[in-house]
C-alpha cells in the first residue's frame, strides 16, 4: 500500500508540478486547492504526511490553521510546510504549529523527496529499537540516524528534520568549523546565511530548554559554527 | 540651506509700518487748517466788535473836536473840547509836553490891539482838566518886590459853572515864576478882602521871549461842564494903569471831555482780551480801554491731587517731550514788548482805509517779535463824514496757545500711536517670522544628510495659512515616507512575489529531467536550471534586507567583545580568501559593547566582500578597530578606484549600487550596504563610505555606540 501525501497548495501549476513529482515517486498524493476541502478529507481519513502551503487563496494563513487543526487529529502525523513565505517570523509560526520543517517552495524537487522519505522514515522507525551501527554519540549527545532524532543527556530534543541535519554536520566532527555553505549542503538547503543564524539560534534553544547550560554549539565569527567536544 | 534673508519679515513690516507717519503729517496740516480758520475767525470778531463800537459812536459830532470851531451846544453856548491826554502834563509853565501830544491851539486875540494875544490848549487827564495859555505880552506884571497888589498884576480870571447855577470864580495871578497864586473869589467883587487862597487849582507859569505861558490843573470834580476863562494884562506905568482883558466874554464855554463819554461807551464793549482805541479823523487817540497784555492760558502743571503715575507721567512729559515742542513751535510770548501801549496817535494801513470809509484788517508783528497782533479799524460817521476810527486790537497769542496745544497733543498722541503700532507690528512680524522659521527648520530636519526621512514634520493646528502650509508640508512628508518605505520594502515583496512562479519553472524542469530527453535538450533543461537557480539567489539577496529588518525587531542584544568579533572575522576572511592580504589593528584590551555579534559579524561580511571587490590587486585590505569611551571605529579600507562623489552619501540606501553593469554570477542589487547601514543604526552608530584622504581608495568608516542604549525600539 503507497502512501498518502495530501498537498494543499492553491496555484494549479505547482500542484501539478509536485504530484506527478510525487506519484512518480510511487506516493498516492491528494491535491487539495484549499482548506476546506483538505479538512473535510483529513476529517474522513488521514494522510501518511502532510504538504501545506500557508497562504491558500484568500486566507492569508491558512496554512496555519489547517497544521494546527491537523496536529489536533494527529500528532505524529509529519507535516511540512512548503511556501513562498520566508521571513523568520513565518518560519517560527510554523514550526510553533507543531510542523516537522519548513521549506520554501523553490527548494529542487530531490530535496524535497529526500525530506519526505527522511520524515517517513522517522514516524515509521519511532518505536521500533535502535540498532548501534545508526547510533553516533558524542558525550551526552546522542543522534539516531535512523530514526532522526537527537537526544541531550537522555533526554529528545524536539528538533525539525533541517535542524536535525545540521545538528548532525556539526557533531560529527567536534572541534571542527563548519562554514555556512557547509552547513547548508549537510541540510539540503538552499538558503541564505541569515536562515542559517536563525536556524542555529533556534537549534540552541531546543538544547537549553533541555539542558539551561547547554553551550556546545559556538559561533566562528565570520566562519561559521563548531559543536565543541 | 542655512539662507538669512538680510531683509527678513521683520523689516519690511517695519517699511511699511512707516506708512503711519502720515498720521502726524496729516494731523499737522489740519491743525493748520483750523489755526488759519481760527485766525479768520478772530479778524471777523474783530471786524464785528470795531462795527458795534463806531456804530455806537455814529453822528455824535460833540465826541469829536470838529475841525473848524463855531460849534454850539444845544442851549447855543460854544464848546471847548477837552482831549484826553495819553500822558501827564508837568506843571512847570513849558508847553512841550503839549506840542509833543499835539494838542489842538485855539487862538484868542483882540483886532484892536495885536499886541495882546494868547493861544489856549486843554486837555484832560486822569481826574484832572488841563489849561494851557501862551500868552503875548510886550510886559509881564507879577507879583514880586515893586508889584505888591494882586491887581497890579497879570491874572487869570477862571469861571467854573456849578450844576445849581451858581459859578466859583477863581483868580490866578503871577506870582515870582513859576509860582502862581490862586484865589476864590468870594465876594461880587476883586477886593482883597473877597480873595480866599483856594489851593484845589494848581497852576505854573514860566516867562518867554513873546510873553509867559502858563498852566493850570483843575480837578474834574469842580467842573461841572461849563467854564469860562479871560487873561487880564495889567499894563503898570508911572503915568497909567491900563487892564486889557481878552477871553471867552460874558457866555460860558460847554466843556466837552470826548474821551470821557467815549470812554464810558467803550466800557460796554470792552473784552478781556482785547484793546479798543477810538482816534479821531487825524488819528489821534481819543479813548483806549483794555490791554495786550493778557495771561494766556497754558496747559496745567502737575496737579498734586493727582495719582503718583499721572504726576510722573506730566512731570517726565515737561521734562523731555515738552522742552523739544517749545524749541519745535513758537510758543506765544507773554512778555513781547506792546510798542503802541502810550501811542497818542495811530496810523497804520487799516487805519487809512477807515478814514477812507472802508474798514479794513491788518496783522502786525510787535517790534520785538513776540507777539502777532491784529487790529481792525471802522470808520466812525457823523453825517456824511469820517469823524474818526475805531480800532479794535488782538494778539493771536490765544490762537497760538491753542494751536501749540493741539499739536503737542497730536504730538503726544502720534508717538503713542507709533510706539504702539511699531511695537505691535515688530511683534506680529517677530511671531511670524518665528513661526515661518521654525517651519523651516522642521523642514530642514526632516531630511538627514543623505536625504532620508529621518522625522516627520508635526502639522500646526494654527487657522491661518501658515499652519495650512505646515500640514501640506506634514502631509507631503508623509506621502513621501511612505513611498520610500514602500521602495525599501520593494525588494522583500518582490523575492516573496517572485518564487512562486519560480517554483513553477524549478518543479517543472525537475518533472522534465524525470522524463527520457534527447541529449539535445538535456543541455537546455541544464541552462534553464542554471538560470532558475541564479534568479533563486537573487530573490534571496533581495529579500536578505526585508527580512533583516524584520529580524532585528527580535534580536536580543547580549555582551560582547567587539575586537574579539573582528578577530575571528579576519580570520575567516583569511581562511576564505587566502590569496588576499588583510591588515588587521586591533586595541589590545577587549571593546565590551552589547548588541548582536551575528549582525556586527554580517555587517562586516558586506564590507569586507566590498572591499574585496573593489580592491585593487594585490594591495591589502587594512581593518581597524579604535574605541573610546562612548563609541568604537571600524574602519576597512582598500585600495582602488573612489567612489563617485555624488553617490557617496547614498551608498547606504536601498537598492543603490555603483558596481558596473556587467555579466556574472554575482548579483548586486545594492543591498548590501543598505544592510550595514541597519545594522549600524541597529547599534545607535553609523555608516559612511568615503574616498580616502590620499585619493588612492576607498575607506569605509562604522562608528558603534558603546554606551548602553536606552531608548531601543522594541
Amino acid at each position: 500500500m503507497s502512501r498518502i501525501i495530501a498537498l494543499v497548495e492553491d496555484e494549479p501549476l505547482i500542484r501539478e508540478n509536485f504530484t506527478d513529482v510525487l506519484r512518480r515517486q510511487g506516493y498516492e498524493v491528494h491535491a487539495y486547492i484549499n482548506r476546506e476541502a483538505a479538512m473535510e478529507a483529513f476529517q474522513q481519513r488521514l494522510p501518511n504526511l502532510a504538504l501545506i502551503d500557508i497562504g491558500l487563496g484568500d486566507e492569508i494563513d491558512g496554512g496555519f490553521t489547517l497544521c494546527r487543526a491537523l496536529r489536533a487529529l494527529s500528532p505524529s502525523l509529519p507535516i511540512i510546510f512548503l511556501t513562498a513565505r520566508d521571513s523568520d517570523f513565518d518560519t517560527v509560526a510554523g514550526l510553533r504549529m507543531g510542523a516537522d520543517d519548513y521549506l520554501t517552495k523553490d527548494i529542487s524537487l530531490h530535496h524535497l523527496l529526500a525530506r519526505i522519505s527522511a520524515l517517513f522514515r522517522r514516524s515509521e522507525l519511532l518505536s521500533s529499537l535502535p540498532s548501534a551501527d545508526d547510533i553516533i554519540e558524542r558525550d551526552s549527545l546522542r543522534i539516531d540516524m535512523k530514526r532522526f532524532t537527537v537526544a541531550w543527556m537522555g533526554k529528545p530534543v524536539d528538533l525539525t528534520l533541517t535542524e536535525f541535519w545540521m545538528v548532525h554536520g556539526l557533531a560529527k566532527f567536534p572541534g571542527h568549523v563548519k562554514d555556512r555553505g557547509q552547513l547548508m549542503r549537510d541540510a539540503e538547503l538552499t538558503v541564505d546565511d541569515s536562515t542559517i543564524t536563525s536556524h542555529i539560534k533556534r537549534m540552541r534553544k531546543k538544547f537549553i530548554e533541555v539542558d539551561a547550560t547547554f553551550d556546545r554549539i559556538d559561533t566562528v565569527y565570520g566562519i561559521g559554527y563548531r559543536w565543541k567536544a | 540651506m542655512q539662507l538669512r534673508v538680510p531683509f527678513g519679515l521683520r523689516g519690511q513690516v517695519f517699511l511699511v509700518s512707516l506708512i503711519l507717519l502720515a498720521i502726524p503729517w496729516v494731523g499737522y496740516r489740519y491743525i493748520w487748517q483750523v489755526e488759519k480758520f481760527l485766525r479768520e475767525g478772530q479778524a471777523h470778531v474783530l471786524t464785528g466788535t470795531a462795527q458795534a463800537v463806531a456804530t455806537a459812536l455814529h453822528d455824535r459830532p460833540q465826541l469829536f473836536e470838529p475841525v473848524s470851531s463855531g460849534h454850539r451846544d444845544k442851549q447855543g453856548a460854544a464848546l471847548l473840547y477837552v482831549r484826553t491826554l495819553a500822558k501827564p502834563i508837568m506843571l512847570d509853565g513849558k508847553l512841550t509836553d503839549w506840542r509833543a501830544q499835539e494838542v489842538k491851539q485855539v487862538l484868542y486875540r483882540d483886532e484892536t490891539n495885536p499886541a495882546f494875544s494868547f493861544t489856549q490848549q486843554a486837555g484832560k487827564f486822569d481826574q484832572f482838566l488841563y489849561l494851557a495859555f501862551d500868552v503875548n505880552d510886550a510886559g509881564v506884571e507879577f507879583l514880586n518886590d515893586k508889584v505888591g497888589l494882586l491887581d497890579q498884576t497879570d491874572h487869570l480870571q477862571i469861571v467854573l459853572g456849578q450844576a445849581n447855577g451858581d459859578a466859583l470864580r477863581f483868580m490866578l495871578a503871577l506870582a515870582k515864576a513859576p509860582q502862581v497864586r490862586v484865589f476864590r473869589v468870594t465876594g461880587s467883587s476883586e477886593e482883597t478882602e473877597n480873595l480866599l487862597a483856594d489851593p484845589r487849582i494848581e497852576a505854573a507859569w514860566r516867562g518867554t521871549k513873546t510873553g509867559y505861558q502858563i498852566e493850570v490843573k483843575i480837578p474834574l470834580e469842580l467842573l461841572q461842564g461849563k467854564l469860562r476863562f479871560s487873561v487880564i494884562n495889567i499894563t503898570n506905568s508911572t503915568e497909567l494903569q491900563s487892564l486889557e482883558r481878552l477871553g471867552t466874554g460874558d457866555g460860558m464855554l460847554s466843556v466837552v471831555i470826548p474821551g470821557m463819554e467815549i470812554d464810558a461807551i467803550l466800557r460796554g464793549v470792552s473784552r478781556s482780551t482785547a484793546r479798543i482805541w477810538v482816534v479821531d479823523a487825524l488819528g489821534r487817540v481819543l479813548a483806549r480801554t483794555g490791554s495786550l497784555q493778557n495771561t494766556v492760558s497754558h496747559a496745567p502743571g502737575p496737579a498734586n491731587d493727582d495719582p503718583w503715575y499721572k504726576r510722573w507721567a506730566k512731570e517726565l512729559h515737561s521734562a523731555t517731550l515738552r522742552q523739544i515742542y517749545s524749541s519745535l513751535l513758537a510758543s506765544p510770548d507773554k512778555a513781547f514788548v506792546d510798542d503802541l501801549a502810550n501811542a497818542t496817535k495811530l496810523e497804520g494801513s487799516e487805519i487809512e482805509s477807515a478814514f477812507n470809509g472802508a474798514g479794513a484788517i491788518r496783522w502786525r508783528m510787535t517790534p520785538d517779535k513776540g507777539a502777532i497782533v491784529l487790529s481792525a479799524a471802522q470808520p466812525i460817521w457823523v453825517g456824511d463824514r469820517v469823524a474818526g476810527a475805531v480800532v479794535v486790537e488782538e494778539t493771536t497769542n490765544e490762537i497760538l496757545a491753542l494751536r501749540n496745544q493741539a499739536l503737542e497733543r497730536l504730538f503726544n498722541v502720534t508717538i503713542a500711536v507709533l510706539l504702539l503700532g511699531s511695537l505691535t507690528l515688530l511683534l506680529f512680524a517677530t511671531r511670524l517670522s518665528k513661526r515661518i522659521r521654525a517651519l523651516r527648520d522642521q523642514a530642514e530636519q526632516a531630511l538627514d544628510s543623505k536625504g532620508r526621512i529621518r522625522s516627520l514634520v508635526a502639522g500646526s493646528n494654527a487657522k491661518d495659512e501658515i499652519g495650512d502650509l505646515s500640514r501640506s508640508f506634514s502631509g507631503l512628508l508623509h506621502h513621501l515616507a511612505d513611498y520610500n518605505r514602500y521602495l525599501e520594502l520593494m525588494a522583500g515583496r518582490v523575492s516573496h512575489e517572485f518564487r512562486t512562479p519560480i517554483a513553477v519553472v524549478r518543479s517543472s524542469l525537475d518533472n522534465l529531467r524525470q522524463h527520457a530527453l534527447p541529449i539535445e535538450a538535456s543541455i537546455y533543461v541544464n541552462r534553464a536550471q542554471e538560470g532558475i537557480e541564479r534568479l533563486s539567489i537573487i530573490l534571496n539577496r533581495m529579500s536578505e534586507a526585508t527580512k533583516l529588518e524584520q529580524s532585528l525587531q527580535q534580536v536580543e542584544r547580549e555582551k560582547f567583545d567587539l575586537a574579539a568579533v573582528i578577530r575571528g572575522c579576519v580570520e575567516g576572511y583569511r581562511g576564505i580568501h587566502s590569496q588576499l592580504n588583510f591588515v588587521l589593528q586591533l586595541p589590545e584590551e577587549p571593546i565590551s559593547m552589547r548588541g548582536a555579534p551575528d549582525l556586527i559579524a554580517q555587517m562586516l561580511d558586506k564590507l569586507v566582500a566590498n572591499a574585496i571587490d573593489f580592491h585593487r590587486a594585490g594591495s591589502a585590505i587594512d581593518l581597524t578597530l579604535q574605541a573610546n569611551l562612548a563609541t568604537a571605529e571600524i574602519i576597512i579600507s582598500n585600495e582602488g578606484a573612489g567612489l563617485p562623489r555624488e553617490m557617496q552619501e547614498r551608498l547606504f540606501d536601498s537598492m543603490v549600487s555603483v558596481r558596473p553593469q556587467q555579466g556574472g554570477n554575482e548579483a548586486h542589487l545594492g543591498l548590501g550596504l543598505y544592510i550595514v547601514r541597519l545594522i549600524a543604526e541597529f547599534h545607535l552608530g553609523t555608516a559612511r563610505l568615503e574616498n580616502r584622504s590620499d585619493g588612492n581608495g576607498v575607506n569605509a568608516r562604522v562608528i558603534l555606540s558603546l554606551l548602553e542604549p536606552t531608548n531601543i525600539h522594541p
